[in-house]
């Protein structure tokens, strides 16, 4: 009888070690927020033009590419307080109608801020007072002008900048 | 029939708080036919029942250490019979532990008390003191917790990992907790006792660190985000000392 009670115990303490829960982050939960941003025309603000786009790192090992697009997701960097990163706009296209092969320099200054957002997940870094400064280059500007909706990127819910072509 | 069912019950009850079983609770009701038990209610009015301290250790956790590379852990058991079936019993303990999970490095450190009382559900024969209880315990945790390195979490890969190695401590972390536990003492030989329970926990409150969260709570074991229930074991070697005889 107490052998019967034994092998029950051993088994309650098998199910209760193998009730505990994976931990894996969420893909639903929030985490470190990308930039987001849409393209207007610049004759008309409101509307949307979409367009062809790569997105460069400053030495151009690597790159993200965005095809007819008319809003796009920007990483930052989260270990530092700015991001440069090269947008060319009709990437290797030189006989586009315009800006062929344009490139134009963003920089992304902001006050990154670290939250904990669980065991699963981690922590994650928001971005405050986000400032952007042009830099056209040496081909001209494509990217007429940009407006800040957002200067706080905590999600990706809202666009926090447009950019006018 | 009443003390099977008392232990149905009893199982039951820790079954259905361990949530998803039912399976289970069937078996042990077809296997466990335990009616001879009372057919000797009578003759347990005649013995004598020795009164003392059981004073233990607890067997799961040095050997957990020596298994587990990132546990340390210590604790000495006890208890004290107030009443037939009812003895005062507490726990003390140390534990420590690390996580090295994806997204971070870090180990919690601390001590434990837990005190409350058994109940005894075993109709012992005459001459024999093996205990089968029901327990509850409330438990205080003290504890520290270090974070020595953490990754920013981020869904692309387009730059380096931010990994981070800025150390941090907090101290002064504390988790209370009440606990039901199952569990059996049985004598192997003159007053050695080698004990085996389970043990059910339901977190009340903590005191969590603002930037960080309480992984580990020494005594009560892994904490997680959204649940407030852990679970633990042990398997005690003790010694019973005898004060009175009753």
């Amino acid at each position: 009888m107490i052998k019967k009670w034994l092998l029950l115990m051993l088994a309650v303490l098998a199910l209760s070690l193998s009730c505990e829960r994976d931990d894996i982050c969420a893909t639903s939960t929030p985490t470190t927020p990308q930039l987001t941003m849409s393209f207007l025309d610049a004759d008309n603000i409101n509307e949307t033009k979409s367009l062809n786009i790569n997105i460069y790192k400053r030495d151009k090992s690597d790159s993200i590419t965005y095809t007819d697009a008319s809003a796009i997701q920007v990483p930052l960097r989260t270990d530092t307080t700015a991001t440069i990163l090269v947008f060319v706009k009709n990437p290797n296209n030189l006989v586009a109608a315009e800006n062929p092969n344009n490139a134009d320099t963003l920089i992304f200054t902001y006050t990154p801020q670290e939250t904990f957002i669980s065991r699963a997940c981690g922590y994650k870094v928001v971005f405050n007072n986000l400032s952007i400064q042009v830099n056209p280059g040496s081909d001209g500007r494509w990217i007429d002008d940009f407006i800040i909706n957002n200067r706080t990127i905590a999600d990706e819910d809202t666009t926090h900048v447009f950019i006018r072509h | 029939m009443k003390t099977p069912h008392t232990f149905l019950f009893v199982i039951s009850f820790v079954l259905l708080g361990l949530s998803e079983m039912n399976a289970q609770q069937q078996g042990i009701e077809v296997e466990d036919p335990l009616d001879e038990v009372s057919s000797d209610t009578t003759a347990t009015r005649t013995k004598t029942d020795k009164y003392g301290l059981r004073l233990g250790v607890d067997l799961s956790k040095p050997l957990r250490t020596l298994l587990d590379d990132t546990y340390q852990g210590f604790e000495i058991a006890a208890d004290f019979r107030i009443r037939k079936s009812y003895y005062l019993a507490a726990e003390i303990g140390t534990e420590s532990k690390q996580y090295n999970e994806a997204n971070f490095d870090s180990e919690t450190q601390g001590s434990y008390i837990k005190a409350g009382f058994n109940y005894n559900i075993y109709n012992n024969w005459a001459g024999m003191s093996n205990l089968i209880y029901v327990g509850l315990r409330g438990g205080f945790s003290t504890f520290s917790q270090d974070l020595n390195s953490y990754t920013i979490y981020t869904t692309d890969t387009f730059f380096e990992p931010d990994l981070r190695t800025d150390a941090r401590s907090y101290d002064n972390l504390n988790l209370i907790w009440i606990e039901l536990q199952l569990g059996m003492q049985v004598e192997l030989i003159n007053n050695l006792y080698l004990g085996v329970n389970v043990q059910l926990k339901r977190a009340l409150s903590q005191k969590e660190p603002e930037d960080f969260a309480n992984l580990f709570a020494p005594g009560f074991n892994k904490v997680t985000t959204d649940n407030v229930y852990g679970a633990g074991y042990g398997y005690t070697l003790s010694y019973f000392i005898p004060i009175f005889k009753k």
